[in-house]
């Protein structure tokens, strides 16, 4: 036994049996001297939890730092059989949550690479998914992100982080997505199209990232939260063009209420999109005639949008 | 309304014809007041969705009472002499394993399995189209069947939509949109309406709607704000696609095709084939079931 050998160096060159067995040891020689191992800045996640067993056995928890002591209560409340109804966070979620913020982080960052077993999985995924619902911090979205392509590379289930993913309701989630349609691997391209499959025409664009990003821009304005869920239907789409406010240039409300009128209501979701993005381009060339177009009866608007299609396509 | 061939049928008509039981009546009545018009080409047509949904329900009581427990994707099991449990959680039907063995299976040895609600809804309607088709049709049209969420078999032909009324034996979903995020699997549940005023949802039971939305209203996060509630859509499988694949079918349709060496067709009824079968694959180059 080597006492100066860092806890990581031995789980990556000499396993995590080796690993288990040299902190037992440890223990019974001198425990502070452990605490300083397990306290380190550098340890990662993972390695505190192939140890929390031994941890907990040897009655080592007290003396842990605040962020693995907080780190051990996340994964036991995770990993615990039956939460419902309503069990209360065992730790002080409400006295210290940008201190358990920045935990999960530390958790989901230094825990993403290994995938040791299901149970593993599991602690890792919901604290990601913590991460967008709760705290819905824009800066943890990229690593969220990261996570759930990592899942994608190895056929591990995505349901639930993607669900949790995009359960931040922050549109900017999808740009990350956008950016894997420029990936090498074509698995990475494959699964951002199908999360993204909701983006009309994307999948028969010749450049698809090149497509996303001028759809992204042009639609922003006018999205919204979709109630759709993924429990229900095949395909999941968390957002939606709100045509109605796209036809009528209103910014689209975080809410689910929509203020269309009855006419435009009751037209089909193509005609609907055909006004909308009609409507969005003519504003972008004319004002004015965009002003005098939106003056117009709405079958009177219909008809221009069929002439001046028909003469784009006579040409 | 229901129109049968064209026209307009009287319910007393159609009850008569063979459809007794209260849960049927339910449906039909339900089909015969509403102002959409339930057109089928034949009186059997209509007679198969009905029994169909009869037996969607049928097959959520047997699934809870078969034993299966909930579980999330992550600790999802199955028999393994059936299927293979992939890293996803999903059930994948093992090399020439008959489809129809293995849904069943699910039902007989109920213990050995865990899944999602989502999942168990799809193994509803397969356990129910068992019910509604022949096996060597079920087996052929579901040969490479991969359980997990609403990944369907395209030849369910799932629909969904808001549909003109809700019956006996559609999917519901009671959404929980402020779901503890430790427990997602609790974002909502799939349920089945039974058509007696309750829905069967598995990991909840069998329960009211108020009971539905009060048991989920317990898996939201602490803070919440927003309670669970019934979204419009409901989920069906194609009845009028299925219904092509059932024994109610005409006696030519029924006909064995047969192949000479010079690949003359000709055709014989099953009788005259199962009675000779040996002579027949001994003499003739293909033998084959019409497409139904």
């Amino acid at each position: 036994m080597n006492p100066s050998l860092s806890l990581e160096t031995i789980r990556k060159t000499e396993g995590i049996k080796r690993l288990e067995k040299h902190v037992f040891e440890l223990i019974q020689h001198d425990k502070k001297l452990t605490a300083t191992h397990l306290n380190d800045e550098s340890l990662t996640y993972s390695t505190l939890y192939i140890l929390s067993s031994t941890i907990r056995e040897n009655g080592m928890i007290k003396y842990l730092s605040d962020r693995n002591k907080v780190a051990l209560a996340i994964q036991q409340d995770i990993l615990a059989k039956e939460r419902t109804p309503s069990a209360p966070f065992p730790y002080s979620i409400c006295d210290l949550p940008q201190f358990v913020h920045s935990v999960l982080r530390w958790m989901v960052e230094t825990g993403s690479v290994d995938k040791l077993n299901a149970r593993y999985r599991l602690v890792i995924d919901r604290s990601a998914g913590l991460l967008t619902t709760i705290y819905q911090d824009p800066t943890d979205i990229p690593l969220v992100s990261d996570l759930l392509f990592k899942r994608k590379e190895d056929d591990h289930s995505t349901h639930y982080l993607t669900c949790a993913y995009f359960s931040s309701r922050n549109f900017s989630s999808l740009l990350p997505i956008g950016e894997k349609l420029q990936s090498p691997s074509q698995k990475q391209v494959a699964f951002a199209s199908e999360l993204l499959h909701f983006v009309t025409g994307l999948d028969e664009s010749t450049d698809r990232y090149a497509y996303f990003r001028s759809w992204y821009e042009e639609n922003l304005p006018y999205l919204s939260p979709n109630e759709n869920n993924y429990e229900m239907t095949a395909e999941l789409s968390p957002y939606v063009v709100d045509y109605f406010a796209k036809y009528k240039e209103q910014r689209s409300t975080q809410s689910f209420e929509r203020h269309e009128d009855l006419t435009f209501q009751s037209l089909s979701e193509d005609l609907k999109e055909n006004l909308a993005d009609f409507s969005y381009k003519l504003r972008r060339k004319s004002r004015e005639e965009w002003k005098e177009w939106m003056k117009r009866p709405l079958d009177a608007q219909i008809r221009l949008i069929e002439e001046v299609q028909h003469d784009h396509y006579r040409r | 309304m229901i129109i049968i061939g064209g026209s307009g049928k009287q319910k007393e008509e159609i009850m008569n014809a063979g459809l007794q039981s209260p849960l049927e009546q339910t449906i039909l009545n339900v089909m015969y007041n509403s102002n959409f018009n339930y057109s089928f080409r034949t009186l059997e047509a209509l007679f198969f969705e009905v029994r169909f949904r009869v037996a969607i329900t049928e097959s959520s009581r047997e699934l809870y009472y078969s034993g299966v427990q909930f579980a999330d994707f992550y600790r999802s099991h199955c028999n393994p002499m059936f299927w293979q449990l992939l890293p996803d959680g999903a059930f994948q039907l093992k090399m020439g394993v008959p489809a129809s063995e293995a849904v069943l299976d699910i039902y007989r040895n109920g213990r050995l399995y865990a899944f999602e609600c989502a999942t168990a809804m799809i193994i509803i309607l397969y356990r129910a189209a068992i019910k509604m088709i022949p096996p060597q049709q079920f087996n052929r049209l579901f040969a490479n069947i991969r359980l997990w969420g609403w990944k369907f078999d395209q030849d369910l032909q799932i629909v969904h939509n808001i549909p003109p009324d809700y019956l006996p034996g559609d999917i519901r979903y009671v959404k929980n949109p402020d779901v503890n995020p430790l427990t997602p699997e609790w974002q909502g549940e799939n349920v089945v309406d039974l058509g007696d005023g309750t829905f069967f949802g598995h990991g909840l039971g069998f329960r009211p709607l108020q009971g539905m939305i009060e048991a989920l209203a317990l898996r939201r996060r602490p803070g919440a704000t927003r309670m669970p509630y019934l979204m419009l859509p409901a989920t069906r499988p194609g009845f009028s696609y299925l219904y092509q694949f059932t024994y109610n079918r005409t006696e030519d349709s029924r006909k064995i095709i047969l192949f000479d060496k010079s690949l003359k067709r000709s055709t014989l009824s099953i009788e005259d084939y199962e009675n000779n079968q040996d002579e027949f694959i001994k003499n003739f180059i293909t033998v084959r079931f019409p497409k139904p």
